[in-house]
């Protein structure tokens, strides 16, 4: 296992307003990864910076490519397809990936559209919004990148359907990649963390393993994340 | 990481599809125009060219408007910005795509003032040699017309890429802009942005119909040519300005719209 994410001092502010502060974390690869905190804390932020949608200073490194373009060849980031019209068909979307990502995998590709019952032939605008991101997970888990980054991907989708993915993510997680999954969901993922990120006040709040979490604090993870929000355990 | 020569190719295969349906439009548009004009009992000759030239300025309008809002999306949307590739590489694939795309539009609109000529041709050959005379030639003089039409479409293109990476340096300065600004701070500046755009739209437009007007006198005289090639230049050397600023900015500032 060695180290795969690396984010040193980094600051961001938007509009003269600041949104994360003096951000240090290093997360190794093979994990699953909960990035937790509340709405507005600056889960997104952080995943849009590692990706190099957003500019913050300080240092960023993803399997050591801390250069924007290069960092981009190693994250698959759940994209919300803004770019595509209402009127793109879903099928045209998957040829435009594999066409500009060079680790885009057409098997895997296939697999996940038969697995979430993605019809390539619909229009994106005829699509709900569960629909929607189950094609955004799929476009995701396509390529066959370093670390994957799930920003709140299971939103509008179904119980039945979020559980079957959540099971399956295993599966298509590649076995030397990273995975961080930002959610609300929190007991639903938590059987499959294997460690949680906490961001509050504008910073990493807390790093902790999920076993560390269950054995030492002898609490769930939702229990534990809710702890922090009640002045409970705050360590690390 | 993602070659320049794969993402030309993305971005050109979406584009020339929206063209080839404003083409289809265009094409429409014409048909039934002259089907109604002959219906109306005012079909002659020279309608097929009239209706084509009425409708053909339109056409190209809309597609570079089309082009120019798909370009602008491009820089802001993660839909494209995240594909790994330099931000040099990815400018210019943009900037190119919309290029062919719209070189491709003009291209089809000469291929349709051809057709739509020909059943008038012997008239407007006729027409071209008497505008020569008067200029004191014995006739028309085509390899002197065929240079001074090249003149004016590389003019032409010089304008569109220039208007373009003007359209790309407004657009990225505002985004890079409002990183820095409160939300009433981005309203007013918003505002500013509009009337300079406004402003400056108006003396583009202004220069590039003055140098049009010049252009006419170039079919017959060659003395123009060398003017010609020297605006074309200064064009280009500014838009290659406008580019690698905007480069810088996309580099350092400019950051995509979160969904």
């Amino acid at each position: 296992m060695s180290e795969l994410l690396k984010i040193e001092k980094l600051n961001y502010s938007h509009s003269l307003k600041s949104i994360l502060r003096d951000v240090d974390l290093t997360v190794d690869s093979g994990k699953i990864v909960g990035l937790l905190g509340e709405n507005g804390a600056g889960k997104t932020t952080l995943m849009r910076l590692i990706t190099g949608s957003a500019h913050g200073k300080g240092v960023i490194t993803v399997a050591g490519a801390s250069k924007i373009a290069e960092r981009k060849s190693h994250v698959s980031f759940t994209e919300h397809l803004g770019g595509f019209s209402g009127g793109t068909k879903v099928g045209r979307i998957f040829d435009f990936y594999q066409a500009v990502y060079p680790d885009f995998n057409v098997a895997r590709s296939n697999s996940l559209v038969d697995f979430l019952q993605i019809d390539k032939s619909l229009k994106l605008s005829a699509m709900s919004k569960g629909m929607k991101e189950k094609l955004i997970i799929a476009l995701t888990l396509s390529r066959q990148a370093d670390l994957y980054l799930l920003d709140e991907p299971f939103g509008g989708i179904d119980s039945m359907s979020r559980k079957k993915i959540i099971n399956s993510i295993l599966k298509w997680k590649p076995e030397d990649s990273t995975m961080i999954i930002s959610d609300h969901y929190v007991t639903e993922i938590a059987s499959i963390l294997d460690e949680i990120i906490v961001v509050k006040d504008k910073t990493i709040n807390c790093h902790k393993q999920a076993d560390e979490i269950r054995e030492d604090n002898d609490m769930g993870i939702e229990e534990f994340y809710e702890s922090l929000y009640e002045g409970g355990d705050q360590d690390d | 990481m993602t070659s320049f020569g794969n993402l030309f190719k993305s971005f050109f295969k979406s584009r020339f599809r929206d063209m080839n349906f404003l083409l289809m439009i265009n094409l429409i548009a014409i048909v039934v125009s002259i089907i109604v004009t002959a219906f109306q009992g005012g079909m002659s000759n020279s309608v097929p060219l009239a209706v084509t030239l009425g409708w053909s300025p339109i056409a190209t309008l809309i597609a570079f408007i089309r082009l120019s809002i798909t370009q602008e999306l491009t820089y802001t949307r993660d839909s494209y910005r995240l594909i790994p590739i330099s931000d040099t590489k990815f400018y210019l694939a943009n900037l190119a795509a919309s290029f062919v795309s719209y070189l491709y539009v003009v291209v089809a609109e000469a291929v349709f003032y051809l057709i739509s000529a020909i059943p008038n041709w012997s008239e407007y050959m006729d027409t071209l040699n008497t505008m020569s005379m008067i200029n004191g030639r014995a006739s028309f003089d085509a390899p002197n017309a065929i240079m001074g039409s090249l003149a004016i479409f590389c003019l032409m293109i010089a304008i569109i890429v220039l208007a373009w990476t003007t359209i790309n340096l407004i657009h990225l300065a505002s985004r890079s802009a409002s990183n820095f600004l409160p939300s009433t701070g981005r309203k007013i500046m918003n505002v500013v942005i509009y009337v300079v755009v406004i402003w400056l739209v108006l003396r583009v437009v202004g220069f590039a119909m003055d140098q049009l007007r010049n252009s006419v006198n170039m079919l017959i005289n060659a003395n123009y040519t060398a003017n010609f090639a020297l605006n074309i230049v200064v064009f280009l050397v500014v838009a290659a300005v406008e580019a690698a600023v905007s480069i810088y900015l996309m580099n350092n500032w400019v950051e995509t719209i979160s969904e």
